[in-house]
């Protein structure tokens, strides 16, 4: 997968992670694909349900390391 | 017999998946009412000024005011068999990790926790006692506590955007996680959380077995709270959230979960109320009860609750 942007939230808590992906996906263009890594469990089911509401594809869900890497394509 | 494997399957399903917030709610507000047939309804930072006072106390500094200790205070046992509870939760799910944020964000939780301190004394209350039992209660002095929340969410989510802009380098920065439950190899956990609720049953046991109301009372409350921690873990129920999502994500889950809890816990308190069940049909409940409607009505729980909005949203979680 082409990945353009990254965002390293590790070890940041609700909301952080919420309110970087937010500010990181706006500056993206349509269609490119940012991977997001993080280390909150509650981002889970935070990042898809966030993805679902803006209109952002949720492309996959991975566990590497002790962290969670998300990706996802801006819509 | 049981077909082999379906206890564990049973287990592996309600430690894998998040419940929905609104079956976490429910249930949170049946314990509450529970809480309350048994002695007041669910509270934290009452927990916390007595941990406070026995910390200062145990240092020398008495003109604070001198505490019950804490192993007879009903709501400091609840605060800390809650997070026990979680814990045990965590390592049932194999989510239990050290998560440590960068240096930045460790400031923010420290400042964010000593607003929602300072916040919970001047408004008397917090998220649970305040907000969740307050409004199930029909506190006067909730309504405005809530208000409070409200206007300190939006003023720490306006300061937290800004942050991001001005100064980025905030959260950013080292974080570390250790033994993190996403990892393989983490069997351990479950044995772990086995052993702690042994540890659990037998202290809740070392209360009950002893005579006295005030110990069986003291061992319920342990008991309950080993519940209610896991339940917030498995619901992520979380009050603040609600508070915070229309702002952020405009989605209404958490919101809803939450009314949905108050509504049930606002039936279950206004059958105890209506019928005197326990203590509250003891007239010294019911002055207490006018106090909290009261005494706090309304500058306090506004003032008190927009520190608290401001700190729960900064320190996150």
């Amino acid at each position: 997968m082409q990945v353009d942007e990254k965002l390293d939230c590790k070890g940041l808590s609700c909301p952080m992670p919420i309110i970087k992906l937010s500010k990181t996906i706006k500056k993206m263009k349509s269609g490119e694909v940012l991977e997001m890594q993080g280390t909150d469990p509650g981002s889970k089911t935070d990042v898809p349900a966030w993805c679902n509401k803006t209109g952002n594809e949720f492309l996959e869900q991975k566990e590497a390391d002790g962290a969670f890497i998300f990706y996802i394509k801006k819509g | 017999m049981f077909k082999k494997g379906v206890l564990k399957e049973l287990f592996d399903s309600l430690f894998s998946k998040t419940w929905p917030m609104w079956v976490g709610g429910i249930l949170l507000a049946i314990l509450s009412t529970l809480l309350f047939v048994i002695k007041y309804p669910w509270g934290a930072s009452g927990g916390y000024v007595n941990i406070g006072q026995n910390l200062f106390q145990s240092l020398g500094i008495t003109n604070l005011g001198t505490g019950t200790p804490i192993n007879m205070h009903t709501v400091a046992l609840l605060n800390i068999f809650i997070i026990i509870g979680a814990l045990i939760s965590a390592l049932f799910s194999r989510e239990f990790g050290i998560r440590v944020a960068p240096a930045g964000e460790l400031v923010k939780g420290l400042v964010g926790g000593a607003l929602m301190g300072i916040g919970a004394t001047v408004g008397i209350g917090c998220t649970t006692g305040g907000f969740f039992s307050g409004v199930a209660a029909l506190s006067g002095g909730a309504l405005f506590l809530s208000l409070g929340f409200l206007i300190g969410t939006i003023l720490a989510l306006r300061y937290l955007l800004w942050e991001m802009e001005a100064l980025p380098n905030i959260s950013m920065g080292k974080s570390c996680t250790i033994l993190s439950g996403n990892k393989p190899k983490t069997g351990w956990q479950r044995w772990l959380g086995w052993i702690l609720i042994a540890v659990v049953l037998y202290i809740v046991n070392s209360y009950t077995s002893k005579g006295g109301s005030t110990m069986k009372v003291l061992g319920w409350h342990i008991l309950i709270a080993l519940i209610l921690g896991i339940i917030l873990q498995r619901s992520r129920y979380c009050i603040v959230r609600a508070f915070r999502e229309p702002f952020m994500t405009g989605e209404a889950t958490a919101p809803v979960a939450i009314i949905i809890s108050v509504l049930v816990a606002l039936m279950g308190f206004t059958v105890i109320k209506y019928f005197g069940v326990g203590n509250a049909g003891e007239i010294s409940v019911r002055a207490i009860e006018l106090k909290s409607v009261y005494a706090n009505f309304w500058l306090r729980a506004l003032i008190g609750g927009i520190i608290f909005g401001i700190g729960m949203t900064l320190a996150g979680g």
